[in-house]
């Protein structure tokens, strides 16, 4: 686009010129040459020894607004104003235009496919300290902006547990030395029991534990039954006892009286 | 309902019979003796004390000690029956002694079966054989001794026994 812009500034009269690089190429032989003569002239005329002579610069016959020093100096002048002012001018076209034509190149431009294509990218990441970056990131100031419970409530805590195989895990987990790394006695010495129990109303608490449980009706119980085992267990050997004497009697001695008699129950 | 333990409910009220009512009766007979030697012990002390230089061991004749030893008898069994309807070792045994209707005996229905069972142990195999398991002073006296384990006589059991 650059070359085909500047092809119509070559003064080539009558050349039929397919290719642009042709073009360019001309262009460039000619601006050469005339770069090349102006700056041999200038250079003969710099180095020409009658312009280092104070007479040519400052005649004394000539009144001095009018010496050729005068006037240089005079025009020198005006070309810096002249010169600050394109400045300024050619700055503001800039500012004003840069960006439109900055702007309308790069809607033109692939520059995500350039830059993938044309750059190395893994050689740039290779050049970037990451470390350095890490640095300067000031981390903790970034998770508080995060939403944690945002992203928790989003995240399918159940699905993800229903992934885990906890029995591996857990298996995995050696229990014994963790809880032997634990100095349990520590831990028992730095609990304020009397601070726990001072909180709790143990008044009330045995109270409530006591219309629970109804301790009369067990006082009583223990007292009937004398609450011993071995009694009770004596009082039921008793019974069998007699059970046992009032069967064999009854089968032996008076089997005939049991054949002849009504079964009455007593009433 | 609630003190008597499970296996005995069954029988609670029912009509003792002949092992644990001879039991109960020789832990009776142990206690009383207990009571006798106590007695016998605390009077030669109290003759020691009272008399140290003239004291010589009293021999209390056979007579006189049976005699004592019945009184004693009849006097512990007798309280027993009438205020709580069991002695210690129908205590000891979960029995209790009642009239027909299941309420305890009176003094004069206590005492004369304490001087008849005191006088006539005997008397107390009968209900091994009656069908009613009711001994011979029972019979007398229209008493009879039941399952009991509850530990005060407020409830009755005398259903069973008829």
């Amino acid at each position: 686009m650059t070359r085909l812009a500047e092809a119509p500034r070559v003064p080539v009269e009558g050349a039929v010129l397919q290719e642009p690089q042709q073009v360019l190429d001309v262009a460039l032989g000619v601006a050469g040459a005339v770069v090349g003569t102006g700056v041999a002239l200038g250079r003969a005329v710099v180095d020409l020894p009658l312009l280092h002579q104070r007479m040519i610069w400052r005649p004394r016959f000539v009144p001095e607004r009018w010496q050729p020093a005068t006037l240089i100096g005079d025009a020198a002048r005006h070309g810096v104003a002249r010169r600050t002012e394109m400045v300024r001018a050619a700055q503001s076209l800039l500012d004003h235009w840069a960006p439109v034509m900055v702007e309308r190149v790069v809607s033109r431009l692939d520059l995500t496919g350039l830059v993938v294509h044309h750059v190395d990218l893994d050689e740039v990441v290779r050049a970037v300290d990451i470390d350095a970056v890490v640095d300067r990131l000031d981390l903790d100031a970034i998770v508080k902006r995060v939403d944690l419970d945002a992203v928790v409530a989003g995240v399918d805590l159940d699905a993800v547990v229903a992934g885990v195989d906890l029995d591996t895990v857990v298996a995995g987990v050696d229990l014994d030395a963790a809880v032997a790394g634990v100095d349990i006695d520590a831990i028992a010495a730095r609990l304020d029991l009397d601070a726990v129990i001072s909180r709790i109303d143990l008044v009330a608490m045995v109270e409530e534990v006591i219309d629970a449980i109804d301790l009369p009706a067990i006082i009583r119980d223990s007292s009937g039954s004398m609450a011993s085992e071995t009694i009770r267990g004596a009082r039921m050997t008793g019974i069998s006892a007699d059970e046992a004497i009032s069967r064999g009697l009854e089968n032996h001695l008076f089997r005939r009286r049991r054949k002849r008699a009504t079964p009455a129950e007593p009433s | 309902m609630v003190s008597v333990p499970r296996e005995a409910r069954s029988f609670q009220g029912a009509s003792a019979g002949v092992v644990t009512r001879l039991m109960a009766g020789v832990v009776d007979v142990l206690v009383v003796a207990v009571a006798l030697a106590g007695s016998y012990a605390a009077w030669v002390g109290l003759r020691f004390v009272l008399d140290p230089r003239g004291f010589r061991m009293p021999d209390p004749s056979l007579l006189w000690s049976m005699t004592l030893y019945i009184a004693y008898l009849v006097l512990y069994l007798t309280v027993a029956w009438w205020m709580a309807g069991r002695t210690i070792g129908d205590h000891l045994w979960g029995l209790r002694v009642t009239s027909r209707n299941g309420a305890l005996l009176g003094i004069f229905r206590a005492f004369v079966r304490a001087v008849t069972c005191a006088l006539f142990p005997v008397g107390l195999l009968w209900c091994a054989v009656d069908r009613d398991r009711r001994s011979l002073h029972d019979l007398a006296l229209r008493s009879s001794v039941v399952y009991d384990w509850l530990p005060h006589p407020s409830v009755r059991w005398g259903a069973r026994q008829g």
